[in-house]
């Protein structure tokens, strides 16, 4: 079997009053697995993710029963133009990563940047010192997280709906990237989203969360062949799809 | 067919950045249009253009066969009523639901006192809202049910055209389902036209009769869903249809 970065057991999460937020949530994940936790707004989906690399807002607190994670953990972001620093280039953000998690000097920095810039399609004019977040496309913006994400080379890449933000053109060109990136590189991941259907392009397993809880989890041919819980029937149903039109 | 309203040769700019180029467009009576975009497309200008709120730099448009000037009668800006894309924006949160609803009617010379009252419980019972909903205030109302006030808001009014600027995309997808049947039900009942306003394909496919494509300002074709969904006749249409995630099973 092979090693695992992420094993989470009865997660419970408390507002600042007290109110459980999440109620004894348990998973792991093995090196290269992908993990989908779909759900709707105030499942606590996105709770349950930034608690795992320790991202829980001030007042917030979590209790395990048992919680290790691999100290090679990135996160990527929902809104990207609020994750990056506007006042400062991409390139440099991008480089300042490399430079201290990979221990590199400033020049082979920008040189790691370059063929991550290229990895991810997006023009070398990204480099010059006057290019601002303000001035990058949503999706350009993205792509700069994920690039900055890959810089500290994961192996655990945590997802909270990167892609909901996003139009649906630059939508399928960033999950069709994600795909691929997983696949060539093969970090773990964990993708929150409240998408069925984008969770099932890039994720081998779902788990359905509500109130605080997952109700059923499985591979993804179980959960969308065959689901069990009423809510998962539910969600499934409430999925608005297009005849002709087939993965 | 009968022709409700008709754009033509519509310019507009929020200053010097064109945002509508050279729009034709007609909307047959009694359907449910669906304008899809992605953002910065000009849909949500194309709202704002129609309702009023911005004065095109160009161009005509024909509301019930007569031209819209720049100033419009009570009546014309009755007829044509919106529901906004966030509902915390478009109700007033310290006037309860009830208020806001009558003082519409009452404007609008539709109702008054007893009777607007009456109706606007009557219109709240519609959206399958609880009863004691008129003595309330938005903030106690969940997403779902502040997006169903904003279109008892809108048909308190009685108007005759409905825009519907991205109405369920706040919203989640179980109560996205029931804002989109609640919408196709009164279209029907009221025999009102709407213009549907959204980025996601699968929710224009499930609503709209029509549908037309704007990018980048322009639009680039209008054709009935069903032929649109088989068979988009731009390259633009096709690739917006192609990115449409589906379930990998």
């Amino acid at each position: 079997m092979s090693e695992m970065v992420c094993e989470i057991e009865n997660l419970r999460i408390y507002s600042p009053a007290g109110d459980p937020l999440v109620k004894g949530v348990s998973f792991s994940l093995a090196a290269g697995e992908t993990l989908g936790l779909v759900g709707e707004s105030g499942s606590g989906k996105t709770l349950t993710l930034k608690s795992v690399i320790g991202l829980l807002p001030r007042g917030i607190s979590a209790r395990t029963q048992k919680r290790q994670v691999t100290e090679e953990t990135a996160m990527i972001f929902q809104n990207p133009m609020s994750s990056l620093d506007p006042l400062c280039p991409v390139f440099r953000q991008l480089c300042e990563v490399i430079r201290i998690r990979q221990k590199v000097s400033r020049m082979e920095a920008r040189r790691r940047g370059a063929q991550l810039l290229h990895r991810l399609s997006l023009p070398e004019s990204l480099m010059r010192k006057d290019r601002y977040p303000g001035e990058l496309s949503g999706g350009q913006c993205q792509r700069i997280l994920i690039a900055i994400a890959l810089a500290c080379s994961p192996r655990l890449l945590l997802c909270d709906e990167p892609t909901t933000a996003l139009d649906v053109t630059v939508q399928k060109q960033t999950i069709e990237l994600i795909r691929n990136l997983q696949k060539e590189l093969g970090f773990a991941m964990i993708f929150v989203t409240h998408n069925l259907a984008v969770a099932s392009l890039l994720c081998e397993r779902l788990a359905v969360m509500r109130d605080g809880e997952i109700i059923e989890t499985g591979t993804r041919r179980e959960i969308l062949k065959n689901p069990q819980h009423a809510y998962t029937k539910k969600l499934k149903g409430a999925i608005l799809d297009i005849p002709g039109r087939e993965a | 067919m009968e022709t409700i309203l008709q754009m033509a040769a519509v310019n507009a700019d929020y200053g010097e950045t064109p945002v509508l180029k050279d729009i034709n467009l007609t909307i047959p009576k009694h359907k449910i249009i669906g304008l899809v975009g992605e953002s910065g497309s000009g849909k949500s200008t194309m709202a704002r253009v129609i309702t009023g709120l911005l004065q095109p730099s160009s161009g005509e448009i024909c509301f019930e066969g007569e031209r819209l000037s720049v100033r419009r009668s009570r009546e014309t800006r009755r007829k044509i009523q919106m529901v906004f894309q966030n509902p915390d924006g478009s109700l007033n949160p310290r006037h309860t639901i009830g208020r806001t609803l009558t003082d519409v009617m009452k404007f609008h010379g539709r109702a008054r006192g007893a009777r607007a009252n009456e109706q606007a419980a009557e219109l709240l019972r519609q959206m399958e809202l609880p009863g004691d909903s008129l003595q309330r205030y938005p903030a106690s109302f969940s997403g779902g049910q502040k997006q169903r006030i904003a279109l008892a808001r809108a048909l308190a009014a009685e108007p005759d055209f409905l825009i519907a600027d991205e109405p369920t995309s706040a919203l989640d997808v179980s109560v996205q389902l029931m804002m989109l049947d609640l919408i196709k039900d009164l279209q029907r009942k009221r025999d009102l036209t709407v213009l549907f306003i959204s980025h996601d394909l699968g929710v224009i496919h499930y609503i709209c009769d029509e549908v037309a494509v704007m990018h980048r300002g322009r639009i680039l074709e209008m054709d009935t869903t069903e032929n649109f969904f088989r068979n988009p006749k731009t390259e633009y249409g096709k690739q917006l249809l192609d990115s449409v995630p589906v379930l990998n099973i």
